[in-house]
């Protein structure tokens, strides 16, 4: 293992972060709040960090980074940058704990979205750009982790795009990244210019409408407001949908679509999954919500697409309290968290590519009964599907799923009630947000204890780097020369 | 599609029923209980019934050509038994809905155990009698399925039984099949007669000797009484513990011991796995118990032993109230209702076998990162495992999650809560019984709206079958030519 190599890149990392809470720093005095100087004091702090390990390990050059160093880097760079990014948290008073700060900083560098905060809008303007910025630098950094790394890991059947991702293809790491990182930065960038116009033209003001770009783009859900997006016209809120559904779309679709290969997007089997996913349960939670309330045809048709759209893309923006629908409509939804977003988008979860093979094999399954002499590959965009990959694909949902049950019972030994358990462990572990029970799109994560926080951080974490990438940390092999 | 084939083998299996009906017929003749008319009429028709259909196909030959035929076999003479068995109940005005006589029915022949009749204590002894009976044949009818069909036909995930059963070869059925369904049938006899014996000697009456053996045998979980075993004495609770245990081991196992084998049955993996997984979590289930509730450890032994050992071979006695111990426990018995028994057993749920073929799969796949450029491969009972089966095992576990989940999706919509629809589905999908929470004490089901107990009642069905020999048939390439 090339330690250097790694304290260099957290040391980049580390400057990059600091950089970005210098930018908050407008804010705070533009609104006058009473966060400057703590903002101030974290960048520094972040910044010398950085800069030591720099100065101490500059030697080291970019070209050794191996595979091993890959997975350490991975997953080390989401566990530093949120200690921190709880920096600012602490340091203004307004999240005390340690528990508590690196709760919400992990929260947002996963693009969670789960708040330990009771009350938002009590928080100056500064630290709550900054709360929106981790979500926008984590779906930065997941981005190029899903399309550009997770393929060349080779974990749980993401080899499948391993030739698909644009940019240059080539086995050496460092070059494939970047050329595929700029290019896709380049569309995330242009993604939240777009929205933060659109949202302006909707009469909301710079600080908010880029506050909720970055939770909307990065499939976060940090709001700004305590009723999150409840308040806002319809206007912005179909808005923030598209957006939404736009950010759990793998982001090569982006890629062909500005090219203009509009074909190549649509015969994507992934995606019109996804769409038909949406569509689905959308109609069936607008009928549920149609038939028993007295809402009106369109805002009950907005109340269902927009909280399908916020669960199944892992965002976790609500505009209203669904725990108050008829239980199955949240039963829905909640299947729906281990669903989640496309692959190689910023959502979090199994992802929809994995449900899609799953259902792909069972169908085959029962063809090879019939037919046990017809051999016939799984095809998946019309290309034969390896064996290999479909092992991994199963493999990551299982596991997946068992480390749902294994979080809801730590959670569960930690005094938590039973719907809360589950509800917060899917919630977290498929970097959705908001959970069932009192940790629901109205509550919040704030009366947990310590522990529990803890637990569900680590699930968060887990969740995001998609299980093996921290699991494999964990074996004896990876600590070998 | 030949249908004169299917047709003589229901027509066998309604004359078999008949039987069965028949002997109720007397027990309502030694004790008069009004059951008499119910009997006669239902035993008559039935026969008649499956008489002129066996007389018109008699001609018929099983050719093994016929596969789509087998695989109709199953499914098909499941539920017309299962509706025979639903006759006695409506006859005699025990229950008054046809739904709810298919919903008994299906659950005595499918051994599950959930209920919807009330009080037990009142009605006629035949009917209790026939209500224990229909389990048993339950029972001796998924023996014979999972020792002598199952392993011919090429269903998915369904090849591995095949390894348990002594001195069969997949491709000469014929001359072994009927030896060793004899023997085993054999067996499954002897066990409820030395149950009804035990029991006797324990000063139970013979008639409630008799249907607690009915029930335990085969795994069902119908008791006579109306608190299932609560009020039963701690000496007999320990006898139904012991034949619980026997009843969800592989039966070919069982064939080796009385053959004096002794060592064969700890060289069984299955066998070590299944013992190994009740002991250890009845003893943390016993300490747990022991520390919260008032009990003595005595008692906590026995209850927390009871209560697993009646999950995990999934009968669904219970002889206390699950729901109020603490919800750690509760927890854990949700989890441990998709363990099952052993495979050749006619217990449900996942099986043991399936969990040992994917964790051995883990480790070995953990071996693997440890030593890169090894061959390692899977083995159970020190035989090597191929990577298909692995597969199938890995795609079958997720079929069943996921109709896990649907399940409870559609429990819910029709009005179940959360909670409750995810116990009950795992329950009835699992073949065990009861629902595990506060508002279904004691396997209470009748209260249910109709659709609830038609999904219970699916569900039901589809994990007798093995969910792949349930769904096959609802496949459009399974009807095309």
């Amino acid at each position: 293992m090339n330690w250097k190599i790694i304290l260099r890149t957290i040391g980049i990392l580390l400057l990059i972060e600091g950089g970005f809470i210098f930018t908050c720093l407008p804010f705070s005095y533009y609104y006058g709040g009473d966060d400057a100087r703590a903002l101030i004091i974290s960048g520094v702090i972040t910044l010398l960090s950085g800069f030591s390990l720099l100065a101490l390990f500059k030697s080291s050059k970019a070209a050794d980074v191996g595979k091993k160093e890959g997975y350490f880097i991975v997953a080390s760079t989401w566990m530093i940058m949120s200690l921190f990014g709880g920096l600012p948290y602490m340091i203004h008073g307004s999240i005390p704990s340690l528990a508590d700060a690196f709760f919400e900083a992990m929260s947002g560098f996963t693009t969670t979205g789960a708040s330990i905060l009771t009350d938002v809008e009590a928080l100056p303007k500064g630290l709550l750009f900054w709360r929106a910025m981790t979500h926008w630098i984590g779906g930065m950094g997941i981005i190029v982790f899903t399309i550009a790394i997770l393929p060349i890991f080779g974990f749980g059947g993401m080899q499948l795009f391993a030739a698909e991702s644009p940019g240059p293809t080539k086995d050496k790491l460092q070059p494939r990244i970047k050329e595929t990182a700029r290019l896709l930065w380049g569309i995330y960038v242009f993604m939240t210019f777009l929205e933060t116009i659109l949202l302006m033209l909707g009469g909301m003001n710079l600080w908010e409408s880029l506050c909720l770009t970055f939770s909307t783009v990065a499939t976060g859900g940090f709001g700004t407001r305590n009723t999150s997006i409840g308040d806002f016209s319809p206007f912005i809120q179909y808005v923030i949908t598209i957006f939404m559904i736009l950010a759990g779309t793998h982001f090569s679709l982006h890629y062909f679509m500005i090219r203009g290969k509009f074909k190549l997007v649509w015969r994507n089997q992934e995606f019109r999954f996804y769409l038909f996913l949406i569509l689905i349960s959308t109609l069936v939670i607008w009928t549920a919500l149609g038939v028993l309330s007295e809402t009106g045809i369109e805002s009950s048709f907005r109340l269902a697409l927009f909280q399908v759209v916020s669960i199944l893309t892992t965002t976790g923006f609500a505009t209203a309290d669904y725990l108050l629908w008829p239980p199955f409509t949240w039963f829905l939804l909640f299947l729906l968290m281990f669903i989640g977003g496309m692959a190689g988008s910023t959502a979090g979860s199994v992802k929809v590519v994995r449900v899609l093979l799953f259902l792909k094999v069972f169908r085959q399954q029962i063809r090879k009964s019939i037919h046990p002499n017809m051999i016939r590959n799984i095809m998946f965009n019309d290309q034969p599907v390896q064996q290999t990959i479909l092992g991994g694909a199963l493999t990551m949902i299982l596991l997946y799923l068992i480390t749902f049950a294994g979080g809801t019972l730590a959670l569960i030994i930690t005094n938590v009630p039973f719907l809360d358990a589950a509800g917060s462990a899917a919630a977290c572990l498929g970097n959705v947000g908001p959970g069932l029970g009192a940790e629901g799109p109205v509550g919040n994560y704030a009366h947990l204890t310590a522990l529990s926080k803890w637990i569900l951080s680590i699930l968060m974490y887990m969740g995001r780097l998609e299980l093996f990438s921290v699991l494999i940390l964990f074996a004896p092999s990876f600590w070998k020369k | 599609m030949k249908i004169s084939m299917l047709a003589k083998a229901v027509g066998i299996m309604m004359m078999l029923e008949s039987i069965a009906l028949l002997a109720c017929f007397i027990i309502s003749l030694i004790i008069p209980d009004g059951g008499m008319d119910a009997f006669a009429f239902s035993s008559v028709s039935i026969f008649l019934v499956g008489f002129f259909l066996w007389l018109a196909y008699r001609r018929a030959k099983f050719a093994s050509t016929a596969r789509r035929e087998g695989y109709l076999m199953a499914p098909v003479s499941l539920i017309v038994v299962i509706l025979g068995g639903a006759l006695p109940y409506l006859l005699s005005g025990t229950l008054t809905h046809f739904s709810d006589a298919f919903f008994e029915s299906t659950s005595g022949f499918t051994t599950t155990g959930a209920t919807v009749i009330n009080d037990v204590e009142c009605l006629p002894h035949s009917i209790v009698f026939w209500r224990s009976m229909t389990q048993w044949l339950g029972g001796l009818g998924i023996l014979f399925l999972v020792t002598g069909i199952f392993p011919y036909i090429n269903l998915a995930g369904m090849q591995l039984f095949s390894m348990e059963i002594p001195g069969v070869i997949k491709d000469r059925v014929h001359p072994h099949l009927a030896g060793v369904a004899k023997r085993l049938f054999a067996l499954y006899f002897l066990f409820t007669i030395l149950e009804v014996v035990v029991l006797m000697m324990m000063k139970i009456p013979w008639f409630e000797s008799v249907c607690f053996s009915f029930s335990t045998i085969s795994t069902g979980g119908f008791s006579p009484f109306n608190d299932s075993v609560m009020s039963l004495a701690p000496s007999v609770q320990w006898i139904l513990i012991i034949f619980m245990l026997l009843a969800g081991m592989s039966f070919p196992l069982h064939y080796f011991v009385l053959k004096g084998k002794f060592i064969k049955i700890w060289e069984d993996e299955e066998f070590r796995y299944y013992f190994s997984l009740i002991f250890f979590i009845s003893m943390v289930t016993a300490v747990v118990l022991w520390y919260a509730a008032d009990k003595t450890l005595i008692v906590s032994i026995r209850d927390a032993v009871f209560q697993v050992v009646s999950i995990v071979s999934t009968t669904g006695f219970i002889s206390l109230d699950v729901a109020f111990w603490p919800p750690f426990l509760w927890f854990m018995i949700l989890l441990l209702l998709f363990v099952g028994g052993c495979s050749g057993s006619p217990s449900g749920g996942i099986k043991t076998l399936r969990h040992i073929i994917l964790f051995n799969n883990a480790r070995a796949e953990f071996r693997k990162l440890l030593h890169p450029n090894a061959v390692i491969c899977v083995r159970y009972n020190d035989k090597p495992v191929t990577k298909e089966f692995i597969f199938n095992t890995l795609v079958f576990f997720l079929v069943y999650l996921m109709i896990f989940a649907l399940g409870s999706l559609a429990l819910s919509l029709f009005g179940m809560d959360f909670i409750s629809s995810l116990t009950t589905a795992a329950s009835t999908l699992g073949n065990v019984g009861p629902g595990f929470t506060k508002d279904i004490q004691n396997y209470l089901f009748i209260s249910h709206p109709i659709p609830i107990k038609w999904v219970m009642v699916l569900l039901m069905i589809a994990g007798r079958l093995e969910l792949f020999a349930f769904f096959i048939i609802f496949s459009p390439i399974f009807w095309r030519k």
